[in-house]
């Protein structure tokens, strides 16, 4: 992303979305393409004007394929950003702020 | 010999204050502002410190204060309510008397942090024991770098002196980040954990430092992740939270390891506290 900032969504029938995150600039929106099975799980909504760059997941793959050291360093990068995303996740769980 | 007087001499005798505003900060949080009887110096407070706050007939609480140091002739409390006495202190009304004893304790390290940058990070109610500081900071901006709050809540409902946040954030050499960790669609700030928004925060780790406050678990994290960044860990300082009873050392019902929290804290440096943040059995 390079400037703005997008909600990430999940849906449920019947309730209203939920938020779960929110990414802003410089930030990875997006790693279902790399991968299988290749299918989005959330919804992302743009809270505020955004621009970001979108690239095309299939033919990223392929030359990933073709050429190893691109697909390491990108598997390397992007398994960095899921660990940050793993690690808030279960932060996220903890509900640290509830009354218990 | 008046009881203010004697108060002063005694720190377990609790000095009556009159409750002089009371603001509703969330569902069920409120800050009193306390004004102590006439004739006294115990309004005067170090940013980071404690007083016992007495229901009469309820109990007696420790609650950090979450006033102006540079405001005279009030104490200013911010309570949520968590059980049987948090409930009864947020039930009083202006004009009632509640019990106060202190201020005690260490705190925040607002000498040392002059020249420096200063991060504050605060998790849910955890905001209340550093507002002092940012108060400080504001009345004495020329002795201090930049300002970073970074500020997370559980939810968009559950966010302390939202106006406040808005105005200091418009300060210059002030950096506000706030973020939920759960938002509904009509909430437009940001959604994650505490630790998300430090990307967003433009540090200098060498010229910094900062203080957490917030729930134990919390600062775990914000510890790894201010050390991620390049602070050390002297430059990290905690407000830790036991169960005060005496609040001056005498009872043990506070000790943390070889500290009385109530003594030796809660502000605690980060170098000091943290073998012992690893022990299970603490």
């Amino acid at each position: 992303m390079r400037s703005g900032k997008v909600a990430l969504e999940v849906f449920a029938p019947q309730h209203k979305p939920i938020v779960l995150e929110t990414l802003g600039e410089g930030d990875i929106l997006g790693w279902s393409w790399l991968l299988p099975p290749y299918i989005w799980k959330l919804h992302a909504h743009a809270v505020e004007d955004t621009a970001a760059i979108a690239l095309d997941g299939k033919c990223l793959r392929t030359k990933c394929e073709q050429n190893h050291d691109l697909g390491y360093e990108l598997l390397k990068r992007f398994a960095q950003i899921i660990v940050q995303r793993l690690e808030a996740t279960r932060f996220q769980l903890l509900d640290v702020y509830a009354v218990k | 010999m008046t009881m203010a007087a004697a108060a002063q001499l005694d720190p377990m005798l609790p000095q009556p204050h009159v409750v002089r505003q009371v603001t509703k900060e969330t569902p069920d949080t409120l800050t009193l502002a306390l004004e102590p009887p006439p004739g006294t110096d115990r309004n005067r407070f170090l940013p980071g410190q404690f007083s016992m706050l007495w229901v009469f007939g309820v109990g007696e609480l420790p609650i950090s204060i979450s006033g102006d140091p540079g405001e005279h002739g009030r104490l200013t409390y911010t309570v949520r309510s968590v059980g049987q006495a948090t409930n009864a202190l947020i039930s009083e009304k202006v004009g009632s008397n509640i019990g106060v004893r202190g201020p005690f304790g260490t705190g925040w390290p607002i000498e040392a942090s002059r020249g420096h940058d200063v991060i504050l990070v605060a998790g849910g109610i955890g905001l209340a024991p550093l507002r002092p500081v940012i108060y400080h900071v504001f009345n004495n901006r020329k002795d201090y770098g930049r300002l970073i709050v970074l500020y997370g809540a559980r939810s968009p409902r559950d966010l302390l002196y939202r106006k406040q946040l808005a105005s200091w954030a418009r300060q210059p050499d002030t950096q506000v980040l706030v973020t939920v960790d759960y938002g509904g669609i009509s909430w437009r700030g940001h959604v994650g954990v505490v630790t998300s928004v430090f990307k967003y925060a433009r540090l200098q780790p060498s010229r910094s430092i900062a203080m957490i406050c917030g729930p134990e678990i919390m600062m775990r994290f914000v510890t790894r992740e201010l050390e991620t960044h390049g602070l050390k860990r002297e430059d990290i300082y905690l407000s830790m939270e036991r169960n005060m009873k005496c609040a001056v050392g005498f009872c043990g019902h506070c000790q943390y390891g070889p500290h009385f929290i109530c003594k030796d804290g809660p502000v605690f440096s980060y170098a000091t506290i943290q073998p012992l943040l690893e022990k299970y059995e603490l």
